[in-house]
């Protein structure tokens, strides 16, 4: 047959809903009414302490529910309780006081049909002999009691399988596990070993590295367990269960139509295996013809009478079953290899040698193996496979690793799992250490995580893989406990200046686990890391302290792991001194906050990018917003924008050249409206981390590791061609792509226009998923990499995920509310978001007596007012006709950025004659935006807006040329902005 | 009728025919006050009624351009022609391609652009055109749908001996590139009816060099009308941008020192004189790096980094504003003189304010207002017309060499004038009146038409 394609196959079986774990085993065993005589009761709950060893039992087991017990001493008693409560599981002894067993068990059934009634013997032979192995009507089963909480534990296992198998299977590929055994007294021995074997092994093989609560859930993949009494039943089962069968325990004699036939079992036996060969099975008898028969259908063979049943159990359980580690054998039996677990596995493969490998992959054990640790579908896809589908073992080797690689990962999505350094798997995604918060950041890291697998379940976006860096946290608790240890608080840094804590903060240690851990980590990855902080505070719905704490990155390329671990763990100590220096601490007392509730969590995030020589990054770094509060042209401020760069996102962050766009509308660049003003915009250098700067000193600065580097590198390094246009001087335009000589701009033609990497459409999915799911707006950092015509899927990474604050706040900014008199200004086409404060000057060219003829001249005189104002560090509010920034002098007041810089709104009124379109869109509108000024542009055809200038006339100031006044306020006025309605309004004091 | 009664009466007229249009209105002020000199030298300009008829424009196309947007929806606007003069040529002017754009808008364009082609000494008549489109915020796609449906009528209204239009604001190679394409694809001819055309397509060479280039060729000669030439004198120059840069190029070559530069946040200031090596480096790093003239200093550790400044304090016998508009004022005028400068070549648009002007002039230094001075950039229009029609493509020398003689003529054409009219080496009056009185010439010959 032609080898499946893996990805096919593997990419739904993990389904991210835990895979739909938390579905399994709804029907549990909660209540149990014990129905007995009273010496059998007394013997049973009091001689053998049942609750005590229940509970008991249960923890080693790791259930996650402990029955509540009632007893009745009569049968009479038991019925007149089933009747009244509600109970999960009847169990009955054989001998009540008062009436029959069966006659009580058929009681029950008439009036709770559904019921499970299970009969409890002390002496299962006396059961055989009396029975012949079918229980009366009425019983569902029946159990030899042996004196320990192990075998109520069993029954009540065997009840809940037998109840939940059927929906279980259809909902996951969960392994079965038949026991054909006819004898009471056998199988209530056999069943309490093999269920606590399997469910000790079941928690232990739940994905390595799975957090502790969802290893309770994943545990409900236990394969379940199929008790047969005959061979006819075992066919039964046998014929609806095949496809997920993991082994079987069988007698080989069982009683049929209330005799023995000697011929059932092996004839049962040796047809299953000519059926399905390679399951496992275990003959368990004590007929001497025993071992001839399992030797003819390939079966271990156990004595029923031996001494070494629980052994024998568990050897099949590990070896067979594939429970334990794989042990690679050569075909004479010596030891090649053994590895623990999937990743181990991927890793060994490839040198185990050929014979070895074929002795398995002959024996089915490898899917043996896969499907005992719930990999199912893995297991399920390698069956059917022989080498002969292949062009070579090798080919089958290579099919084999890939399978297991996809699996990991497919495994891996959307599960968040406790660090624990011993199996530890480099691959695993997201990982936690240490207690405590996770911070807000590392909230929303979280958060994104699992999402991102249930949105796309495909594993990505537009043909590109959209996945978080592999990332670690480590928990805010460890913060905690750094402080405490190092008696570091906001008293002992009182005083010290920012250097003077961060040496402090280096000179301490971790705690020796957490810096075992982070050796750990150190050990098995090798690609460059970036430290973040992840504040309580930080990123939370109400503060938004983003960019306040430190980044540091760290090359991880050190040949000593010691340098590595020592600058990682200096890293995360100066990410936690960070919450200490002045801007934070500063930041922090202005609004009203604790600082001592600056404790964190840190974020160890691999390094999106590539290797280019001695420096490291991505081609694309960005942030998106799911809301644009500067919508323009046909935009919608639902529309989200994004800003991207070339290289690291330190560009796009601190404020550098980067390029602004709706992912909606790529191609309405206002920006970009001319070769020259591209020239002026574009960016001209960009961050990378320098590979060689592996034992930077970090106390210089989070800046150490990083370079600056112009774009011809960027050229030298392939990424420029990516991303670049050419200005052609000559023409007068700009070419896309670098074919040509001419100076080189970042305008990331050939993604937003050629459609070279799908980012606008995977930038509007992911910001549309985002605000449907979070109910608010959000803003995500992000990272792309890719190489043109280079095989492989690209990649997109989403690097943080923060609510919008300012979004959070909608701004009041009802005019009614205002008195008439105070009311300054209104518009219906206001840009920007919230409340502006303490501003009490008022810029102001009036249109009236505005000549536009002389705009040069009151640009000028603009200017000046600014420059006084912003010496004495006075924010103001600039009023005027046409366009500010305009290039033309006859459409607006010609004045450059930086001579209205001290603008913190700025307000477009028409010209008395001439009807003029808003600045938007140009670079002066660029640092509007960025600059997050308030704008509110008139029409002059809205009714609903105004502009009252004979309040302005009448305000006390200086006519500073004629038409230019500048007002002077006594008390601020207040400006507020509705961000989503584009409403806006300004009141005087 | 005394010139100023005739001419105040044609600018009523004008007033009352073209109300709503101040731009237009302005511009033919400015320039009938300029040109009353002329007017009293030329009685006949003003009994054959010459203002009048220089003040309407020949032919005014104004026209419906539908488009279809990205989203599919049908977009229209307004396009314009204004064939302004065809007496010394065809047509010639840009096309601006922004929202402002009205009629009134590209008449007072087109009306000096008449005079400024004039100047040139090259035959090229005035024009304007545009439309109100706004290629800010749309897709090429959307900037060629309309570029071709706005081509789709125009072409019939223009061709390479009738009008020749080139680009503008709003109109860069991108644009005149989709309208050359579409002009071929209707008429079915390749001919230079555009200018501003890619190199490979009929454009010409030295584009970005011919404003910086002509202005150093015009100052060339106004020294050689005292005998002297640039060897050995000290320059200023402000920006850094092409024509600074191409400024300080020429400036090298003919054995000047040019020692400044700036950008907005300062100057830098090079004693030894920024030569051909550091000039390299300044144009990797503005063209290129894109950076920030200050880091030359670091580069160049002996130069002198004057942060907020700008050049026109500092010593020098030569100036050449080649950033912005009123980037010298009075103060900076009196300032320059005062420290011996005699020569200012504008490379920049009006850079001087009025009241710097009103100092330059009454110094009687040599002053080369922008008008003349910096005609290089509308010169290569005229040179890559003439190479079309030549069916050849010039080389670099050539086209400069040409360049240099165009200058020279501009040069010659106001200084004569200014001689002419009394004011021997006012280059403001002989640049003004020069121009128009080749187009009244032409009028006059020509009969009337």
């Amino acid at each position: 047959m032609k080898p499946p394609d893996l990805r096919d196959q593997l990419r739904y079986a993990y389904d991210p809903q835990f895979r739909g774990f938390h579905n399994l085993m709804a029907w549990r065993v909660r209540t149990i009414l014990m129905v007995s005589n009273p010496y059998e009761s007394f013997s049973i709950s009091r001689d053998y302490s049942l609750t005590q060893d229940i509970y008991g039992t249960s923890q080693l087991l790791h259930l996650q529910n402990v029955p509540q017990i009632a007893t009745a001493l009569s049968g009479a008693e038991g019925l007149d309780i089933v009747a009244r409560e509600h109970f999960d599981l009847v169990l009955v002894s054989s001998n009540l006081p008062d009436m029959d067993t069966a006659d009580f068990a058929r009681q029950v059934k008439a009036s709770q049909p559904g019921l499970p009634v299970v009969m409890v013997v002390f002496d299962g032979s006396w059961f055989d002999q009396t029975y012949h192995g079918v229980e009366p009507e009425g019983i569902d089963r029946t159990f030899a009691w042996r004196g320990s909480a192990d075998v109520l534990l069993s029954i009540m296992k065997l009840v809940e399988d037998s109840q939940n198998v059927d929906r279980d299977l259809a909902q996951a590929s969960i392994g079965t596990i038949l026991v054909i055994e006819d004898a009471v007294g056998h199988y209530s021995l056999v069943l309490p070993h093999l269920y606590s074997m399997l469910m000790q092994r079941t928690f232990m093989l739940v994905p390595e590295g799975i957090n502790e609560s969802d290893r309770q859930v994943r545990t409900r993949v236990r394969p379940k367990v199929l008790l047969a009494r005959t061979f006819g039943e075992a066919r039964t089962l046998f014929d609806k269960y095949a496809a997920s069968l993991l082994g079987i325990i069988s007698d080989l004699h069982t009683f049929h139509d209330e005799r023995v036939d000697p011929d059932a079992g092996p004839k049962f036996l040796r047809e299953i295996a000519a059926r399905e060969p390679g399951i496992p099975i275990l003959v368990h008898s004590s007929y001497p013809d025993a071992g001839a028969v399992a030797r003819s259908v390939g079966a271990r063979c156990l004595n029923k009478r031996g001494l070494d049943l629980r052994l024998g159990i568990e050897r099949f359980v590990l070896e067979d079953i594939g429970f334990g580690d794989f042990e690679f054998r050569m075909p004479d039996g010596t030891r090649v290899g053994r590895v623990a677990n999937l990743w181990e596995m991927e890793k060994a493969l490839p040198s185990i040698p050929e014979a070895s490998f074929l002795f398995h992959v002959q024996r089915n054990d490898f899917s043996h193996w896969f499907r005992a640790r719930g990999e199912i579908t893995l297991a399920a896809v390698l069956r059917p496979l022989t080498v002969e589908d292949f062009p070579s073992v090798d080919a089958l080797k290579a099919y084999l690793t890939d399978a297991i690689a996809i699996a990991r990962r497919e495994r891996y999505r959307g599960a968040i799992a406790d660090f624990r350094p011993p199996e530890f798997d480099p691959d695993y995604p997201f990982l936690v250490v240490g207690r405590g918060s996770l911070g807000g950041k590392g909230r929303g890291l979280a958060f994104m995580f699992r999402q991102l697998s249930r949105w796309f379940k495909d594993d990505g976006l537009h043909g590109v893989t959209v996945r978080l860096p592999y990332t670690l946290i480590i928990g805010a608790d460890e913060s905690d406990s750094f402080l405490r240890d190092h008696a570091i608080g906001v008293t002992s840094l009182h005083g010290l200046a920012d250097d003077e804590i961060l040496r402090r903060f280096a000179g301490c240690d971790l705690a020796p686990r957490l810096r075992e851990c982070l050796e750990h980590y150190a050990s098995r990855v090798s690609f460059p890391l970036a430290v973040r902080s992840s504040g309580l505070l930080e990123d939370s719905h109400s503060q938004p302290l983003a960019g306040l704490y430190a980044t540091y990155m760290l090359p991880n390329n050190h040949p000593e792991l010691e340098v590595r671990v020592s600058q990682l763990a200096t890293a995360v100590k100066l990410v936690y001194a960070s919450a200490y220096l002045e801007r934070p601490r500063r930041y922090l007392e202005g609004i009203g906050q604790d600082l001592g509730e600056a404790r964190m969590a840190v974020i160890i995030q691999e390094v999106v990018g590539r290797r280019h020589g001695r420096y490291f990054y991505p081609v694309i770094s960005g942030v998106a917003q799911s809301h644009n509060h500067y919508p323009v042209f046909q935009m919608k401020p639902e529309d989200g924008v994004a800003t991207i760069a070339l290289g690291l996102g330190k560009q796009v962050v601190e404020g550098g050249d980067a390029l602004r766009f709706s992912p909606r509308y790529p191609q309405v660049l206002p920006q970009f409206r001319s070769p020259a003003e591209v020239m002026r915009v574009s960016q001209r250098q960009f961050f990378a981390l320098d590979l060689e700067r592996s034992q930077a000193d970090l106390l210089a600065g989070t800046d150490a590791t990083l370079a600056r580097l112009p774009l011809s590198q960027a050229e030298a390094d392939g990424t420029l061609v990516l991303a670049g246009s050419v200005v052609a001087a000559d023409e007068d335009r700009i070419y896309d792509g670098l074919g040509r000589q001419g100076s080189r701009v970042v305008t990331f033609a050939r993604v937003l226009k050629h459609d070279l990497f799908p980012l606008c459409p995977i930038l509007h999915d992911l910001l549309e998923a985002c605000r449907r799911d979070l109910g608010f707006a959000v803003e995500i950092e992000f990272a792309a990499d890719f190489a043109a015509g280079q095989p492989g899927r690209p990649e997109f990474y989403l690097l943080q995920m923060r609510p919008l604050v300012a979004m959070r706040e909608r701004c009041d900014i009802a005019a009614g509310s205002i008195p008439p008199d105070k009311l300054l200004c209104r518009s219906g086409r206001a840009l920007g978001n919230g409340r502006i404060e303490g501003l009490k000057d008022i810029v102001y060219v009036d249109r009236a007596r505005f000549d536009r003829s002389r705009s040069a001249e009151v640009a000028r005189v603009v200017a000046d007012i600014n420059e006084r104002l912003t010496r004495e560090q006075r924010r103001y509010v600039l009023i005027g006709p046409g366009r500010w920034g305009s290039f033309d002098s006859w459409i607006g007041i010609p004045v450059a950025w930086h001579q209205i810089s001290g603008a913190r709104v700025i307000v477009e009124v028409p010209a008395m004659d001439l009807p003029i379109e808003p600045s938007q869109g140009t670079h002066f509108f660029h640092n509007l935006t960025s600059a997050g000024i308030g704008y509110f542009s008139l029409s002059g055809s809205d009714e609903e807006e105004l502009l009252r200038w004979e309040l302005l006339e009448s305000l006390p100031g200086e006519e500073a040329a004629p038409a230019v006044r500048h007002v002077r306020l006594t008390r601020p006025l207040t400006v507020r902005i509705d961000g989503q309605t584009q409403q806006g309004v300004i009141s005087l004091p | 009728m005394s010139t100023k009664a005739y001419v105040d009466q044609v600018f009523e007229t004008v007033k009352k025919r073209n109300a709503g249009e101040p731009e237009f209105l302005q511009a033919v002020t400015e320039v009938l006050r300029s040109i009353t000199a002329a007017l009293d030298r030329h009685p006949e300009y003003v009994e054959s009624r010459l203002l009048e008829r220089v003040v309407e424009p020949e032919r005014v196309v104004m026209f419906r351009v539908p488009w279809q947007d990205d989203q599919g929806k049908a977009q229209v606007n307004r396009g314009f022609r204004v064939q302004f003069s065809s007496a010394i040529g065809p047509y010639k002017g840009g096309i601006r391609f922004h929202p402002t754009v009205n009629l009134g808008i590209l008449k007072f364009l087109a009306f000096e652009q008449v005079f400024k082609n004039s100047l040139t000494t090259l035959p090229m008549g005035g024009g304007k055109g545009g439309s109100d489109f706004d290629p800010k915020g749309k897709s090429d796609g959307e900037v060629m749908r309309f570029c071709q449906s706005f081509m789709t009528e125009l072409f019939r209204h223009i061709s390479s001996d009738t009008d020749v239009p080139a680009g503008d604001i709003g109109v860069g190679g991108r644009e005149v590139g989709y309208m050359f394409g579409q002009y071929k694809r209707i008429s079915n001819e390749f001919t230079g009816v555009l200018t501003g055309k890619g190199l490979a397509w009929g454009g010409s060479l030295i584009r970005p060099e011919a404003t910086g280039y002509g202005c150093v060729y015009f100052c060339q000669e106004m020294l050689k009308t005292r005998g002297e030439d640039f060897k050995g004198k000290t320059c200023l120059v402000s920006g850094s941008g092409n024509v600074a840069q191409y400024t300080v190029e020429k400036l090298n070559e003919l054995g000047a020192k040019a020692i400044t530069l700036s950008d907005s946040d300062g100057t830098i200031y090079d004693r030894d004189g920024i030569d051909a090596e550091k000039l390299a480096w300044v144009m990797d790093l503005k063209n290129n790096r894109r950076g920030r003239i200050r880091e030359y200093v670091a580069q160049y550790p002996e130069a002198e980094y004057l942060h907020g400044r700008s050049p026109w304090h500092i010593p020098a016998q030569c100036a050449f504003p080649s950033a912005t508009q009123n980037e010298i004022n009075g103060e900076d005028a009196k300032a320059l003189l005062n420290n011996g400068c005699y020569v200012v070549g504008e490379g920049a648009n009006m850079p001087t304010t009025l009241d710097g002007v009103e100092h330059f002039r009454a110094a009687g230094i040599l002053y080369g207002p922008g008008k003349a001075a910096n005609a290089g950039g509308v010169a290569t229009s005229g040179l890559e017309m003439a190479q079309n029609s030549m069916r050849l493509s010039w080389s670099r020398e050539e086209v400069d060499g040409r360049l240099k003689g165009i200058m020279a003529s501009i040069h010659k054409a106001a200084y004569e004038t200014s001689k002419e009219y009394g004011a021997a080496g006012d280059y403001v009056i002989g640049a003004n009146i020069a121009g128009f009185v080749k187009v009244a010439d032409a009028m006059l010959a020509q009969g009337l038409v």
